[in-house]
């Protein structure tokens, strides 16, 4: 027997190699995308330059189109752009490279929480931005100055919540008008679900979509304001002004505005896709950089139900005590490395001064994938563009230089913040108590 | 060779393995160690917090719920895939006519990648418009306008059960059945002529053969389920709220949060827990042995 027991072990343990190597190939799959630019050749004496950043997209009206003009205007200065679309992913990478002494010379940054970590390794913009800054508005220059005051990134794009891109061909084919009070709100979701549709396709799986909202909405109740002072540790979170913003928010979901099981839904790309652009939702809450989608350059809609469709954008109808229109901040912003050479330092102002006051700004934001920052800028749509298209960006643009309140919560030292927000937000929308949840933010 | 240098031999067959793992791995255990007792926040900023972090997750309710995910993924995978995975390779063992397809069919899943898996499942629970809701209300069991929430706060844990085991029973029926081709024939025809029925071979011959197949895929099983990750990001993204946090996907989102240091606490417990599950289980075959 003891032959037949070995060759039995050394079978048991070629099955158990054989087990584990399948585990590890099973595993050794994935990864991230990472869209990279050609490497463009330096000529001698030319600078190169890497930039790091969520956006521009790749679609050849921003990132080739911006790289190209660019370089039109200085042909010495190359740069490698590395792109990671989505932005958590992309903070990873430049921790990463923070870590490793490998500071991008050029790196985008949004402004919130983390804003003051990333600044501590970007240069001054008094070191380079001087001259020109002041040509930007000042509401986005204080939202990149750090809390010990120094601007320590240039704005480039500005955004807005709470809006909603509306189908208006569906709405023609089934009789609707555009709600503008929370009472119409209510009864026009009624009518799109008795016609078999989802009234609101919001994605409230995501932590920042649910928080961005709630924000807008937290400020039509008492004076407004009160959502940053509980972020501040000045109210608690179970303030009445914030409960009363649960109910209304929890009354969104239990009364059938949002589609069923919203918390389960993401805003990209299931709300856009699989119920807005998939004509199963007549509108989709979102912020003021969708309002391309109606435009005939946009690439979303291409090869979409919604192809041939009229769509428009709007602000959401106050759901509040009164309307306190939307928030606005900035969405992105470019930092230069404090570690980089002078030279290179030099080149990548160049590149910031083009996108923030030069053509790159003027072309980035008649994209529509943000607003300017700069004053004298203005979006320009082409001439075939429709009525409904020109009047969505005209409403956008004037409700973003209306808006009185940040788009972000600022939470020294608590990073998490949004996405705690966001979790108790989500366990409001199924069914939690508000002022209880909101509560357990308090700690 | 002098007997020094002989005495030497053996380490020097050893240290390429020992330098790779020591780089590769002790070292990144060892910073997670000293990360965890830190405020670390993914960047430079990394002050000694003592065992701040630890006293927090106890604390955190999120954690307990991570926790309890895992542990009810991980009981139920490894049992229903070990018997289902059995089941297929005893019926594919006997060579039937179209096992070889089936055998095939089964274990196809294990070379589609998990975010292929988990997008197409997710497309399929959706709760609007999902396949499966919509056809369940096409053969009337649920309601026009009525929704099941497969991946919701009751039920989000169980449909990443289902599509986890959908994917690895695969593999368990590979190695079971591996470990079938390796019982001597003799062992069977033995039994067949001592009247022993199908059911009787099974019991009393295949799975007590199997028992250090099963072991390991036990031992593979739990630290799989401690760092299953891609489908429950990909499908629930942990929510909603914490409902379908795994302990992997806590870890992500501190990360995310820009907690590293409590990250690393978290990963400091799923590297213990891994430990003694797998030792537990070890020592258990042990003893049966």
């Amino acid at each position: 027997m003891t032959p037949t027991r070995r060759t039995h072990r050394s079978h048991g343990l070629a099955a158990a190699l054989v087990a584990s190597s399948l585990l590890l190939s099973a595993c050794s799959s994935g990864g991230t995308d990472d869209t990279t630019s050609e490497d463009t050749p330096a000529a001698d004496g030319a600078v190169e330059l890497v930039f790091d950043s969520w956006l521009p997209t790749m679609d050849p009206l921003q990132w080739p189109a911006l790289y190209a003009a660019f370089q039109e205007e200085n042909p010495d200065i190359s740069i490698t752009f590395n792109r990671d679309e989505d932005f958590d992913a992309f903070k990873t990478q430049l921790d990463n490279k923070i870590l490793a002494d490998e500071v991008p010379d050029i790196y985008g940054i949004q402004v919130g929480s983390s804003f003051d970590d990333y600044a501590d390794y970007a240069l001054d913009t008094s070191e380079y931005a001087s001259g020109w800054i002041d040509q930007l508005s000042e509401q986005a220059v204080a939202q990149t100055t750090t809390t010990d005051g120094t601007v320590a990134a240039v704005p480039i794009l500005n955004a807005g919540m709470e809006y909603f891109l509306y189908n208006q061909t569906l709405m023609d084919e089934m009789g609707l008008t555009l709600p503008t009070t929370r009472d119409e709100v209510f009864a026009i979701a009624t009518q799109i679900r008795a016609a078999g549709l989802t009234p609101f396709a919001m994605g409230a799986a995501d932590a920042w979509h649910d928080a961005d909202f709630f924000v807008w909405l937290s400020n039509q109740y008492g004076s407004g304001g009160d959502i940053y002072k509980a972020a501040a540790g000045e109210i608690p979170w179970d303030s009445d002004t914030l409960v009363q913003a649960g109910q209304a928010w929890q009354e969104l979901f239990t009364n059938g505005v949002f589609e069923d099981a919203a918390t389960t839904v993401n805003t990209y790309p299931m709300a856009r896709d699989d119920y807005f652009m998939a004509r199963r939702a007549v509108f989709m809450p979102t912020g003021s950089w969708h309002v391309g989608a109606g435009l005939t350059i946009s690439p979303e809609t291409p090869g979409t139900a919604v192809e041939n469709d009229a769509l428009g954008m709007a602000d959401c109808p106050p759901g509040g005590e009164r309307d306190a229109g939307v928030t606005a901040g900035v969405d992105f912003a470019l930092a230069i490395s404090a570690s980089s050479t002078p030279e290179k330092q030099e080149a990548a102002a160049k590149f910031v001064e083009f996108m923030a006051v030069g053509e790159g700004q003027q072309m980035w934001a008649d994209t529509l994938q943000g607003f300017p920052v700069a004053k004298d800028v203005t979006v320009h749509l082409d001439e075939g563009e429709s009525d409904l298209a020109q009047s969505s960006v005209d409403l956008v643009t004037e409700t973003l230089l209306a808006a009185q309140y940040d788009r972000k919560l600022v939470s020294p030292g608590r990073d998490s913040l949004e996405n705690d927000l966001g979790v108790v937000l989500q366990n409001i929308a199924d069914g939690a108590d508000p002022a209880t949840e909101l509560a357990t933010l308090n700690q | 060779m002098g007997v020094g240098a002989n005495r030497f031999k053996p380490y020097l067959y050893i240290a390429p393995v020992l330098l790779l793992s020591g780089v590769l791995l002790y070292y990144c255990v060892g910073f997670t160690a000293y990360a965890s007792l830190t405020d670390w926040n993914g960047l430079r900023r990394m002050n000694f917090i003592g065992l701040e972090n630890y006293l927090h997750l106890v604390e955190d309710p999120t954690f307990w719920t991570a926790l309890k995910n895992n542990l009810i993924f991980m009981v139920a995978t490894v049992a229903i895939q070990a018997a289902l995975g059995l089941l297929v390779a005893v019926i594919c063992a006997e060579r039937l006519p179209g096992s070889t397809f089936f055998k095939a069919v089964f274990f196809l899943p294990i070379a589609m990648a998990p975010a292929i898996i988990a997008t197409v499942f997710k497309y399929m629970l959706e709760a609007n418009y999902g396949s499966l809701n919509e056809s369940l209300r096409a053969i009337g069991l649920l309601g026009a306008g009525e929704v099941i929430q497969w991946l919701g706060k009751d039920l989000g844990v169980w449909s990443v059960i289902i599509i986890n085991v959908f994917q690895w029973m695969g593999f368990s029926m590979m190695v079971y059945f591996g470990g079938l081709m390796a019982i001597p024939r003799e062992l069977h025809e033995a039994a067949v002529i001592d009247g022993a029925g199908w059911w009787r071979r099974l019991f009393s011959i295949i799975l007590p053969s199997l028992r250090g197949t099963t072991s390991v895929l036990i031992v593979l099983g739990i630290v799989g389920s401690l760092k299953t990750f891609d489908i429950v990001w990909l499908t629930t993204g942990g929510g909603p709220g914490v409902s379908n946090h795994f302990l992997s996907t806590f870890l992500y989102q501190a990360r995310s949060d820009r907690e590293a240091g409590y990250s690393s606490a978290i990963g400091m417990v799923i590297l213990v827990i891994a430990f003694l599950l797998s030792l537990a289980q070890i020592k258990v075959s042990e003893r049966r042995r």
